[in-house]
């Protein structure tokens, strides 16, 4: 796989990884509100005491993890879908569509946000700047030499197009995401105008 | 911030521009309107007034009725004639006037500046500043977060989305068709929100694991909004750099789609 978020252990599946894994696991089954230390101890076949070892912060830290750790991979997951764009236009259409189908086909997400958003969303906006950094990133090395405009800098450029596009894959407002000629509009006015000459 | 912002009168009879043409716009969401009886709207204004002062002091979840009550000098029956429905319509009617008030606030701002791209500088620099400036709001974030966040996160923020843009494209009509305008004043917004939740201080340079991760839909966390999430500098750089282009091709889009 590509090395495509630099810093971000791929295939690590360390103790601490599979903990999360388990935790997931019943969180995806019972909710967040209703998944217990005991349950995710339970689920990974370890003790509490492993449990507290990795997550000193018992529960809520846990649950914050996984929180965190689903947003990362679910971003990853949008990275290997765009991977092959051929240039920052058609990633940037391909990458919306995507996200948005993924947001509405993600159950645990979908179910959390149906019935007990109150536990997720604080969490999910706390990590919303890591979020950002992490498409930022990710845009950063896919400016080619001569698609920004003069003076503007790989960094400021893709954290302008990361903002708008965390935005968008959050919230569609009147767009309708999964209209390919609808996210081209605006990935070209609203997102990529100011950035390429 | 904002020192660069005139500080403008906000008497009433002052409508800062028309609202009525925007497509969506609910004329009552940015302009007060007449209320029905003088002296009833003023001791119901009395009662928001202090369940207001109560949630920047206390929060939404620890103010009951007797405490409005008390905080307004009125009697818990008095009370409950101008608000039947009791704390939920006290609170409800809370947030719409706080809405109401912050959209009047800012066409205040924006009225008299005659440029397009002053226009938007100023009314994103005053729409974030406002937001973090709002006592009873940055109360709630800090404090009750899992009251608000829900009905502001994903498609609740839809909700938002419309109600600003809907506010603010009238002020982008001339320099852009209406429908263009609407549009456009929706992305102004969503930079504007990207900034407070995101402010580019707390952005970090790349991803790394939280050090200490705290469960934030847990009682008691706290949640605090940067106290100038968009400098002047920096809304004039995104209005310059990103969002004149952006109009710019908008406009282009138009024009080649009527010849």
């Amino acid at each position: 796989m590509a090395p495509i978020v630099v810093g971000v252990p791929r295939t690590v599946t360390d103790t601490r990884t599979r903990l999360l894994e388990a935790t997931y696991d019943c969180i995806a089954r019972d909710g967040l509100g209703a998944t217990s230390l005991e349950d995710a101890a339970r689920s990974a076949g370890v003790s509490r005491a492993t449990l507290y070892r990795y997550f000193p912060g018992g529960r809520e830290e846990l649950l914050g993890a996984v929180i965190t750790w689903e947003t990362l991979r679910f971003f990853l997951r949008l990275a290997d879908a765009v991977a092959d764009a051929p240039d920052l236009e058609s990633l940037l259409v391909s990458g919306i569509i995507f996200a948005h189908r993924s947001i509405a086909e993600h159950e645990v997400l979908q179910r959390i946000l149906g019935t007990e958003p109150e536990l997720l969303t604080p969490q999910l906006t706390v990590d919303a700047p890591r979020v950002l950094s992490l498409l930022q990133t990710f845009f950063v090395g896919r400016f080619g030499d001569h698609e920004l405009r003069n003076g503007l800098s790989p960094s400021d450029a893709a954290e302008y197009v990361a903002r708008m596009t965390l935005s968008f894959i959050a919230s569609p407002g009147r767009w309708d995401l999964s209209d390919t000629e609808q996210v081209r509009r605006l990935v070209r006015s609203e997102i990529l105008a100011g950035v390429t000459p | 911030m904002g020192m660069a912002l005139a500080d403008r009168s906000l008497s009433r009879d002052r409508a800062p521009i028309d609202h009525t043409g925007a497509a969506g716009f609910e004329p009552g969401v940015a302009v007060p309107g007449t209320p029905p009886s003088p002296r009833m709207a003023d001791s119901r204004a009395r009662v928001l007034d202090a369940a207001l002062r109560r949630v920047a002091r206390f929060g939404i979840s620890k103010t009951t009725v007797e405490d409005i009550a008390r905080e307004a000098h009125l009697s818990r029956a008095t009370l409950y004639r101008f608000f039947p429905g009791g704390r939920e319509e006290i609170v409800a009617t809370m947030v719409e006037r706080e809405l109401r008030g912050y959209f009047w606030k800012l066409g205040a701002r924006l009225d008299g500046i005659d440029e397009y791209e002053e226009r938007i500088v100023v009314a994103m620099i005053a729409a974030a500043g406002q937001l973090v400036e709002h006592e009873a709001l940055g109360f709630v974030l800090a404090h009750e977060p899992e009251l608000l966040l829900p009905h502001v996160s994903f498609a609740g923020l839809d909700h938002v989305l419309e109600i600003a843009a809907a506010f603010f494209a009238p002020y982008l009509v001339g320099l852009l068709e209406p429908e263009d305008a609407r549009r456009a004043a929706e992305w102004v917004t969503r930079l504007v929100l990207s900034h407070v939740v995101c402010p580019p201080s707390a952005v970090p340079a790349s991803w790394s694991e939280p050090r200490t991760t705290t469960f934030r839909g847990a009682v008691g966390t706290t949640f605090a909004l940067h106290p100038e999430p968009l400098s002047e500098d920096r809304a004039r750089w995104l209005v310059e750099m990103f969002i004149m282009p952006g109009m710019r091709a908008l406009t282009a889009a138009s024009a080649s789609a009527v010849s």
